[in-house]
């Protein structure tokens, strides 16, 4: 097992190195010059090269990128009003739009970002977990139908259109539901559940029908095998076979999916961000994106690809745990 | 996000047919107007703002307290949202607007204006008066008021504006403005002569002879300098100087501080106690709070302002305006009317024309008659979206004239650019235009203009360029296209920081970053410009500087298009909402909750 997540750190790290390069050069292939943001109106070629400098753009593109990672894992000084400042481990640099340090801006947005997925996350599984188990279940039946068709027109719906349809209606006009923001969870544990009840509902009806059709899917095709008929005719209960042996057999794809459903949400669901003013990583790299802030961009895309990974991981080991021919597999 | 013209934010419409290429904007004045016919023959019936003549004056008599505004009560909190925090709040990075309406109630500065409609009025506002000169501009010195004070209670004494003054030099501090010094240096090369108190030298020419006396000698008359003033003339209390810090958490002098702030995300403004009202001439200070939220889409924004549930009956936005798609809503709307400012923005745009590539003033002057003012004002939204103008100065500036030179129907004329066009032999002449491919608007822009350009002679070739590297692209002198947009405010109303950074063709260098981007060069002019500098009276200025404008237009190097209007509103708990025709924004000076 030890030598099983060596071998996945490694590559890993291999992945990550390969993402970051790219992300890297072709943030060069954007449009627009970073040093431009800090110069004034009447900027002087003078003042531009004095701005690429104290950023390091004048250095070549190989050289600003190895900067970029050894700061990372050792830190780095920059100059920073004629004076030199220690970016301490890990480094991300600054941000050229906000003057911040990177990595202090995605611990700032980072609460904002899991209280989203996370609250999210827990109402598509079980919602969308519990419909396609009832569906399963009731296979074929006005039930099955119903619960179906209600995650599949959620689904169908997209973010940025039901998301102000529902703020307008339910938030403005109805006044049913309180205003969509974030509020942290240490300051005011009841605002926190209020500001953000309505994203979750949203984001997660988007997910909702895709593991309500899993479930489905796999139950079904789980309650046609030979061990679960063999079960039946010998008399074990319809509760065992549905949540032991069925159950466990269903719940493998749903973990995987789960687990990158989770970490792609963790690194920022920027349409569900954008669309309630949810200042968290998502909305973050929309913004580095759009003002050509290399740094925070860097962070954004590595931090999303480190979460991914992890979950990645982490499901395989799960898997592990739940299915007895992975372990073996494995362990070879 | 940051426009790439650094000075101001453009918003709304304006920013529409900025960023979407082939077009011209600016703004309109403060007040209301009944249904009239306009320029375009559109019958508006919102209240709108005229270009109104504004009346500019130095006084330097007045003291505080200000008179109280009527009905106006101390108290409450003002709710501010806004898409974009602030990037600079270090008086020496301020340039934004935005910027610049918050530093007005956190940093005071040596001179300042107080504003009643079009009556716009400097005087002193941490000095005694706007500046004392008796050689023509070349010495200035100021005295500080009794009893001002930082937030700390230690007094603002001489030291801290030179101290404020000299942070202004610092490199890594190239965000704001530069004018006072490159005055001080004599030279734009600023760097090369002085690199900020940092290292430890400090500039002979601001000189403080005691607490409350600061003198300050140039190498040249510059009599701009009380305008300036208002702009970088703001002390800094060099043993509270965090240097990058300062940027998110400056020390006070105005009558709020800042009590928290998130960047990005929020910031809130309490009632700074070492302010004294009877010292300052300018500010009101009615609400006990300003809590800013950052992040929202301006359409949300209004929908809350619209709604005005809750917190947000008390709620403005400082730098967003009505958006188009909910501009019918509140122009049909009594109540909505009611509460909103609309004015003259300081912008203007206007369409450069590279003169590199089209020398021949005739072909120049085909393309200023074919243009669809009237159908592109009408794309981006119609007859509340501004005035069709003349001239490339804002009807805000000092000396503004609106004077019509060629008389050209609101909606181009065809028949007569075709006559210059044949005049000059270039009937069929290409155009190259570059335009956002990822904005519709830009695409419809693209199409009307085509539309009408061809109609005169000329044949329209469009080429798709990423609005930030188009940027980049037309500031370059050997930049491949004849026409684009260009957007320009003053950064006070004198012409001295319109005409010199657009045109004077001894700035034009090599390679982007040229302001001038039509790259007009005419020796004349630059001589003319030169000589207006130095001119003391500032009306007298302001006429001299409406003359240049004339003469560039007679080149056309560029042609304006719109006087844009700014239109915001606010919630129905907020009275005293002035429109600040400085920073071409509602004014945080007059608010207060009502009761």
């Amino acid at each position: 097992m030890i030598g099983y997540l060596i071998r996945r750190l490694l590559a890993a790290v291999a992945i990550l190195a390969v993402i970051s390069a790219v992300t890297f050069f072709l943030f060069f292939a954007l449009p627009g010059d970073p040093g431009r943001v800090d110069c004034g109106r009447v900027c002087t070629p003078q003042q531009l090269a004095a701005i690429h400098h104290t950023l390091g753009l004048d250095h070549p593109i190989v050289v600003q990128y190895w900067n970029f990672i050894k700061g990372i894992f050792v830190g780095r000084d920059y100059t920073q009003a004629d004076q030199k400042v220690h970016c301490g481990v890990p480094c991300f640099g600054y941000s050229t739009v906000n003057h911040q340090p990177v990595w202090h801006t995605l611990i700032q947005r980072f609460p904002a970002t899991i209280s989203l997925a996370l609250g999210a996350a827990t109402i598509f599984l079980i919602v969308g977990v519990g419909f396609g188990v009832v569906s399963a279940l009731r296979s074929q039946t006005w039930l099955d139908r119903l619960g179906i068709g209600f995650t599949v027109f959620g689904s169908s719906l997209q973010i940025f259109v039901v998301g102000p349809i529902l703020i307008q209606l339910l938030v403005r006009d109805w006044h049913v539901m309180p205003p969509p923001q974030y509020v942290p969870i240490t300051r005011d544990p009841v605002g926190w559940f209020k500001g953000l009840l309505l994203p979750w509902l949203v984001l997660a009806m988007v997910f909702m029908a895709f593991y309500a059709r899993l479930t489905r899917a796999q139950m079904l095709e789980t309650m046609g095998e030979d061990f679960i008929r063999a079960g039946r005719a010998r008399g074990v209960s319809s509760r065992l076979l549905h949540f032991k042996h069925t159950g466990r057999a269903t719940l493998s794809p749903i973990i995987t999916v789960f687990g990158l459903d989770l970490a792609g949400l963790l690194s920022g669901a920027i349409i569900t961000e954008s669309t309630f003013n949810i200042q968290g990583l998502g909305r973050l790299a929309l913004t580095s994106v759009q003002q050509s802030d290399l740094s925070i961009m860097m962070a954004t895309v590595l931090m999303g690809a480190v979460l991914i990974l992890i979950a990645n991981v982490i499901v395989d080991l799960v898997y592990s745990v739940i299915d007895p021919r992975v372990r073996a597999s494995q362990l070879t | 996000m940051r426009h790439p013209l650094p000075r101001r934010r453009i918003a709304g419409p304006l920013a529409l047919l900025c960023a979407a290429v082939l077009s011209g904007c600016q703004f309109g004045g403060h007040g209301a107007s009944a249904a009239a016919a306009d320029s375009c023959g559109v019958q508006s019936t919102s209240p709108t703002a005229t270009a109104a003549p504004y009346n500019y004056r130095l006084d330097n008599t007045v003291n505080g307290p200000v008179a109280q505004v009527p009905g106006a009560r101390t108290g409450g909190i003002v709710t501010v949202y806004d898409a974009d925090d602030y990037p600079h709040l270090d008086p020496a990075r301020i340039y934004l607007n935005s910027e610049q309406s918050v530093a007005f109630v956190l940093s005071r500065a040596l001179t300042q204006y107080v504003q009643h409609g079009t009556d716009i009025t400097l005087v002193g506002d941490l000095a005694t008066d706007t500046g004392r000169t008796t050689d023509g501009g070349k010495n200035w010195t100021y005295t500080l008021r009794d009893g001002v004070a930082w937030e700390d209670g230690s007094p603002i004494t001489s030291a801290d504006v030179k101290y404020g003054l000299e942070r202004e030099f610092v490199s890594g501090y190239s965000e704001g403005p530069t004018y006072f010094q490159s005055w001080i240096a004599g030279t734009d090369d600023f760097g090369s002569v002085y690199s900020g108190p940092y290292a430890g030298k400090t500039l002979d020419a601001i000189a403080t002879p005691d607490d409350k006396t600061i003198v300050i000698t140039f190498k040249n008359p510059e009599p701009d300098l009380p305008f300036d003033m208002a702009l970088q003339g703001v002390p800094v209390k060099a043993s509270k100087d965090t240097r990058e810090a300062y940027d998110q958490h400056p020390l006070s002098s105005g009558p709020y501080k800042i009590a928290s702030r998130e960047i990005d995300k929020s910031m809130v403004l309490v009632r700074n106690s070492a302010w004294k009202p009877d010292t300052d001439p300018i500010r009101t200070a009615y609400p006990d709070q300003f809590v800013f939220n950052f992040g929202e889409p301006e359409l949300q924004t209004y929908q809350r302002l619209i709604g005005a549930a809750g917190s947000d009956a008390t709620a403005i936005t400082l730098s967003d305006v009505v958006p188009h798609q909910l501009l019918d809503q509140v122009l049909s709307s009594p109540d909505l009317l009611a509460r909103s400012v609309v004015s003259v923005s300081p912008f203007v745009n206007f369409e450069s024309i590279n003169t590199k590539r089209i020398t021949d003033v005739r072909v120049r002057k085909a393309l200023m008659y074919a243009w669809p003012y009237c159908q592109l004002r009408q794309l981006i939204g119609g007859a509340d979206t501004g005035e069709l103008a003349n001239a490339l100065s804002s009807p805000t500036l000092l000396g503004h004239a609106d004077d019509n030179l060629y008389n050209i129907p609101p909606r181009g004329d065809p028949a007569m650019a075709r006559e210059l066009l044949t005049a000059a032999g270039q009937l069929g002449r290409t155009i190259l235009v570059p335009f956002d491919p990822q904005t519709e608007l830009s695409q419809q822009i693209v199409i009307i203009a085509k539309q009408a350009l061809e109609a005169a002679g000329f044949k329209v070739v469009e080429k798709p360029v990423d609005r930030k590297r188009q940027n980049d692209q037309v500031g370059n002198p050997s930049n491949p296209y004849d026409l684009y947009p260009t957007a320009w405010s003053a950064d006070w109303p004198s012409g001295a920081t319109v005409y010199p950074p657009l045109w004077d063709g001894r700035l034009i260098h090599a390679g982007p970053g040229n302001s001038d981007k039509s790259f007009f060069d005419d020796p004349a002019i630059d001589a003319e410009m030169d000589q207006v500098k130095t001119i003391v009276d500032p009306i007298e200025a302001g006429k001299r500087w409406a003359q240049i404008d004339r003469e560039i237009r007679a080149q056309v190097p560029v042609f304006p298009t719109i006087y844009f209007r700014s239109r915001q509103i606010y919630g129905p708990g907020i009275g005293g909402a002035t429109f600040d025709n400085i920073y071409g924004e509602i004014s945080l000076n007059y608010l207060y909750v009502k009761s």
